[in-house]
């Protein structure tokens, strides 16, 4: 109970934060085109949405995975779904979320939708194609968006071309 | 003349007395037996009976004749009375004898003799009164020579010159002899009299005193001639006065009863009768003549030889047969009943009762509509009642109510004055038949009781009966039955006639003769009375729905609750009261069919209640209140039990009911079953709360002394009663969906009646309400109370779980533990027991009682093998809760024992092998703190033996697991073994490197550590990657997760691929 109590007053605390002082809002579109392994670190900054209660969804999602609420960040992204968030960066952290979580095949129904809404998002395809690789060992699909962050990337990853080249050999190997 | 009158008085009395003397010289005469016919002189001897009556009424007769006569004489003698100065008949005749010597005229001689003559015989008639010494011959000397001087000169022609004829001499002459004594004379004299003279005036003197003689003398045939010599002028010359006609029949009539004729005797005596009774013109009877004493005389004399002459004959039937002969049926004379009665009481007289009751009998055969039939009737009783004929009498009193009874044709016709009569006769009669009857039957019943006491007796004795044939129960109860008909023939005839009921005295003329007045005076039995008896009679002869109506009446008919006048001979009334009750549980006790049982309960209530309200004092109202208030409850009239019940308890609250005395001690008894009764009631009609107070109420007063008779009887029950009431407003309450209130009832049944036997079910029904309502504290506290208090009864089985479930609702599960161990001790079920144990052993576990859980999964893992599951889970827990306490070693048991009973098991399960490999796996993490132990060190080759050998044992041991092929332990296993390789490998490359080595040989050496570490890598990524592909199958765990890790650490080209995202918050 006592911990119940305690997430609860720290979410009113947080929602008390993002009424009081100017809201973090996440760009339009996808504005960072130097992914890399450093991106995670890259400001967000673009509204992710016209909507103000996305936003406000999406900050209480990230605010409750960095206390490591799950249940708190699962109702926040639920709720900026509902408000039409179409954000890749925003639907990029709840797929993320949704695998750590190892639920895959939510995981991979978010990333589509990021790629239904933002179809050339670098950063989309390139978490995309580890997550058919790793996590879903489907390599057919992570060569795709291998592939597909190449095109789409501000400039292709050395890495990646060493990636697809070894995809294709292991599918390859496989179909021989 | 008045002189000569004066003078001739003495002779007429002197006269008067020779005809006495005559009469009684003839009885003499026949009393003497002069008689050669034994008949005739029975006959004579009874008539000799009769005649001193006969005599005296006889003598008045002929005085009055004589009377007459005189006249006669006078009027003969008118000469004299021109010599009314002489003072003296002696006087007279010197006068006379002077006159005779002056007279010279034959004719004038002749008179003065004639009427010296007469002087003369007055003078010897006076004489003969004054002087007695003197011999009545010498007396009438004179005058009989005188006379026959007379006569020796008559001749007719001379005496008819001075109008003297013979007869004027032949009879003073007669007269003169029958005075003397001369009586052979004088019937010489008046045989030549009526003989010679047969016109003469004195013809029917002179044939009656002829008859009179020759009746004298016995002569009966003579002097009934005479007699009728008598009759037959008097009939010549009817308008003329007869005055020996009325003797003349009379004696006519004694004269032919003397001879025997009887029917002619009769027909004269009838004669006589008729001519002494006329009928008046309103019908009443009167006498003919003037009534004086001489009639009545006659009248009985002549009834009274006519009854002579019927007992002669053929007694009553002959006095029918005359009146046929002489009367037509319309003209019978009005004296007739005193024919039948003068006869009946000769026949009395002579002790001959039958022929005396005959006679009454015969008289009412032939005038049954007679107004003194009834009359007649109790004489014929009275007869009997004389002679000593029980039967008889009560045949007759019987025929008397059928024939005159107020039901009866007679008693219509009858006007008030007779009704009375009768009716008074009848409540007699009817009471005597009755109480005759009525004591027969207690007689019977009583020689019965007798009888059966003989038997009874000689059966215990071995004796055989010889006694006389027992009286049937059914010939008493006929007995008895015919007296209560008789009691309800009198009751009958007291409701046709309400208003004869009071006493009277009635005087009814019925005829002139004796029966003139008859005054009865009615008896004085009280209606309510005959009630009573008529019930006793009904009850005894088991009709007990009549003995019921018979008693009801006697008490409650008239009785208003004081005696009135009506009453004042019957004071039973309460007693009949109380009979009818008794006779009501007698018929009760005969019926079966439940409706009628209950409708004459109903009935006997009702008296029941009237009994006890009239009769207030009674010292049985009480009971009988009592009774009934039961009996109402019994019928479920329970209204009027509460009622009737109310009253009587708040008269009784009024009394003394103290302990301390035996009135007291009956009140209070009284009180309680009355209490008792309304509580019952109240509690039937679901009127639980004044059952309830009521009861509360009789067991104040049985509270009152703890130690009485009444206390023991009746304080259980009603408190058991008591807290039954109460218990049932919880029922309501529960039907009322008010389960905490109908909790709170119960409870007040273990808290006010503790002793009740509902106590127990109050107190568990209070534990089920707690539970529902969920008042655990409360329900805990009686629970354990119902548990001590009643261990052996069989609720208190299930007071343990009860218990259980409220230790758990309450979270208290060390007390949930307690009650789960103690079922598992206790039950006699043993699969609850077996759970029990079980549950036992995890609530231990939640208190934290961790020793007794592990000693309740031991035991149960022990114990019950079957079934597997719990088998299993209990060895799990076992494992866990050592592997908590750290005790390694048995822990371990624990494990190998789950994967042996998995193994060992026909019916595996998935948790079986779930938890079969949970065991391989713990157990093979044990193998794998023993393979990290083990260091490889120089020498390499003995550490690298030591190592490989831990790392085949740990290998092994998580092969195991693996092979149970669960997946949470088969990641775990594979990610293991992985590592294990990878550990292996990876302490291989890092190995110590052996001293003294040179660049080179050190080249070679590390050269040859990573040809023999690469397999052990390959191994370990071939094992991870089997992890990777299972979460391919969408199958999460930390070991795969860390196995992704491990392969990112190994292969980072491969799989340290990170997703890219925008930094954070």
């Amino acid at each position: 109970m006592k911990l119940i109590f305690f997430k609860i007053m720290l979410l009113v605390l947080l929602s008390m934060t993002y009424s009081c002082a100017s809201v973090l809002k996440l760009s339009d579109q996808s504005s960072s085109n130097s992914f890399s392994e450093q991106s995670s670190t890259a400001q967000v900054t673009a509204k992710v949405t016209n909507s103000k209660e996305a936003n406000i969804a999406f900050n209480k999602a990230l605010a409750a995975i960095k206390i490591n609420d799950s249940s708190a960040a699962e109702n926040a992204f639920k709720t900026m779904l509902l408000e039409g968030v179409k954000s890749p960066t925003a639907l990029n952290h709840y797929a993320i979320f949704l695998r750590e979580q190892w639920r895959m095949e939510e995981a991979e129904d978010i990333y589509l939708r990021a790629l239904k809404y933002s179809p050339n998002n670098a950063m989309t395809h390139w978490n995309l194609a580890i997550f058919y690789e790793l996590y879903r060992g489907d390599y057919k699909q992570a060569l795709v968006h291998y592939q597909a962050y190449q095109q789409f990337a501000e400039s292709p990853d050395k890495r990646v071309v060493y990636w697809i080249s070894d995809l294709t050999r292991r599918l390859e190997k496989e179909s021989s | 003349m008045k002189m000569v009158c004066r003078a001739l008085k003495p002779l007429s009395m002197l006269l008067a007395m020779w005809l006495v003397i005559l009469s009684l010289s003839a009885c003499s005469l026949l009393n003497n037996g002069l008689f050669a016919d034994p008949e005739l002189e029975k006959q004579v001897a009874e008539t000799l009976a009769e005649l001193p009556q006969a005599r005296d009424h006889l003598a008045s007769l002929r005085e009055q004749a004589n009377e007459v006569s005189l006249l006669q004489d006078v009027s003969l003698l008118q000469d004299v009375s021109s010599l009314q100065t002489v003072s003296t008949l002696q006087d007279v005749s010197s006068a006379y004898q002077e006159a005779l010597q002056l007279a010279d005229k034959p004719l004038v001689q002749q008179e003065i003799h004639r009427r010296l003559a007469h002087i003369n015989l007055q003078l010897a008639e006076e004489r003969q009164i004054n002087d007695s010494l003197t011999k009545p011959q010498a007396i009438y000397q004179d005058a009989i020579e005188s006379y026959l001087a007379l006569l020796e000169g008559y001749s007719a022609s001379s005496f008819t010159e001075v109008n003297t004829s013979l007869d004027q001499l032949l009879y003073p002459l007669a007269k003169a002899y029958e005075m003397s004594g001369d009586i052979p004379n004088a019937l010489l004299i008046f045989d030549r009299l009526v003989t010679d003279v047969p016109n003469s005036i004195y013809y029917s003197e002179a044939q009656f005193r002829r008859a009179e003689i020759l009746f004298a003398a016995a002569n009966y045939s003579k002097a009934s001639q005479a007699y009728k010599a008598v009759i037959q002028r008097a009939g010549e010359a009817p308008d003329k006065p007869a005055p020996f006609l009325m003797n003349a029949w009379y004696m006519a009539g004694w004269s032919d009863f003397k001879l025997g004729h009887y029917n002619a005797a009769l027909k004269a005596f009838f004669t006589v009768l008729d001519r002494q009774f006329s009928q008046s013109k309103n019908g009443e009877s009167v006498f003919a003549g003037q009534k004086n004493l001489v009639n009545d005389s006659l009248v009985n004399d002549t009834l009274r030889v006519m009854s002579l002459a019927f007992s002669y004959k053929a007694g009553p039937s002959t006095i029918g047969d005359i009146l046929d002969q002489l009367y037509s049926p319309s003209a019978e004379p009005i004296y007739v009943d005193r024919l039948y009665q003068n006869l009946a009481n000769l026949y009395l007289e002579k002790k001959r009762f039958i022929d005396s009751a005959a006679t009454f009998a015969a008289y009412i055969d032939r005038y049954p509509t007679s107004k003194i039939a009834p009359a007649f009737h109790v004489k014929q009783i009275n007869v009997y009642v004389d002679g000593g004929f029980p039967e008889r009498v009560r045949e007759q009193k019987q025929a008397y109510v059928e024939a005159y009874g107020v039901k009866s044709n007679y008693w219509a016709q009858m006007d008030a004055d007779s009704q009375q009569l009768i009716y008074q006769r009848l409540t007699v009669y009817i009471d005597e038949l009755a109480s005759y009857y009525h004591h027969l039957a207690q007689a019977k019943q009583q020689q019965r009781k007798k009888q059966l006491a003989t038997i009874d007796g000689l059966k215990k004795s071995n004796l055989k009966s010889n006694s006389s044939v027992l009286i049937t129960e059914q010939e008493i109860y006929d007995l008895y039955q015919q007296a209560g008909d008789w009691y309800e023939v009198w009751i009958a005839s007291v409701a046709e006639s309400p208003d004869l009921i009071a006493s009277k005295t009635i005087t009814i003329t019925i005829t002139t003769t004796t029966i003139t007045t008859t005054t009865i005076t009615t008896t004085t039995t009280p209606l309510d009375k005959v009630w009573f008896l008529l019930g006793e009679t009904r009850f005894e002869s088991q009709d007990y729905q009549r003995a019921i109506i018979a008693y009801e009446n006697a008490a409650y008919g008239s009785y208003g609750g004081e005696s009135t006048t009506a009453e004042q001979g019957f004071q039973k009334h309460n007693e009949a009261a109380y009979a009818a009750l008794l006779a009501y549980d007698q018929l009760i006790s005969t019926v079966t069919a439940t409706q009628q049982i209950e409708d004459w309960q109903a009935a006997k209530n009702d008296s029941a209640l009237l009994f006890a309200n009239t009769f207030k004092a009674d010292p049985r109202s009480n009971t009988v209140l009592t009774q009934t208030i039961q009996s109402l409850l019994n019928l479920k009239s329970y209204k009027k039990t509460i009622t009737v019940g109310q009253a009587f308890v708040d008269r009784l609250d009024s009394m003394d009911k103290s302990m301390t005395t035996q009135e007291g001690l009956e009140k209070q008894k009284h009180y309680v079953i009355a209490g008792l009764s309304i509580a019952h009631a109240q509690r039937e009609l679901s009127q639980f709360t004044l059952a309830e107070q009521s009861y509360e109420k009789v067991l104040l007063v049985l509270s009152e002394s703890a130690d009485s008779a009444l206390y023991q009887n009746y304080y259980v029950a009603t408190l058991d009663n008591y807290a039954a009431s109460i218990y049932q407003q919880g029922v309501n309450q529960i039907a009322a969906n008010n389960n905490t209130v109908a909790a709170n009832h119960f409870m007040r049944v273990v808290s006010l009646a503790p002793a009740s036997k509902i106590r127990v079910s109050a107190q568990r029904d209070a534990i089920t309400l707690f539970i529902q309502t969920q008042q655990w504290q409360r329900g805990i506290a009686v629970m354990s109370d119902f548990q001590q208090r009643f261990a052996n009864n069989p609720a208190a089985q299930a007071i343990p779980a009860q218990l259980l479930l409220a230790y758990q609702s309450l979270e208290d599960w060390s007390g949930a533990a307690v009650q789960a161990k103690a079922i598992a001790i206790n039950d006699p079920n043993p699969q609850v027991q077996q759970q029990a144990l079980y549950s036992a052993a995890e609530f231990y576990q939640q208190a934290g009682d961790i020793e007794n859980a592990i000693d309740s999964y031991r035991s149960y893992a022990h114990s019950y093998t079957e079934p597997l599951a719990e088998n299993m889970e209990a060895q799990y827990r076992l494992s866990e809760l050592y592997a908590g306490k750290a005790a390694s070693d048995k822990r371990a048991y624990w494990l190998r024992k789950l994967m042996l009973t998995h193994k060992n098991t026909l019916a595996a399960t998935e948790r079986s092998r779930y938890l079969a490999a949970f065991a391989a796996i713990n157990l093979a993490e044990n193998t794998l703190h023993g393979f990290q132990l083990v260091s490889l060190e120089h020498p390499l080759k003995k550490s690298l033996v030591r190592k490989r050998k831990a790392m085949q044992v740990a290998l092994t041991a998580y092969q195991k697991a693996l092979a149970y092929d669960v997946e949470l332990f088969s990641t775990q296993a594979t990610y293991r073994i992985a590592d294990i390789y990878a550990r292996f490998a990876k302490e291989l490359l890092n190995s110590e490197r052996p001293a003294g080595l040179s660049a080179l040989e050190l080249e070679q050496y590390d050269f040859l550590l990573e040809e023999q570490a690469y397999p052990f890598e390959e191994k370990a990524i071939d094992f991870y990657t089997i992890n990777i592909e299972r979460s391919w199958q969408g199958i999460d765990s930390e070991w795969i997760r860390s196995s992704y890790q491990a392969l990112a650490e190994l292969i980072p080209a491969k799989y340290d691929k990170r997703e890219m995202l925008p930094e954070r918050i």
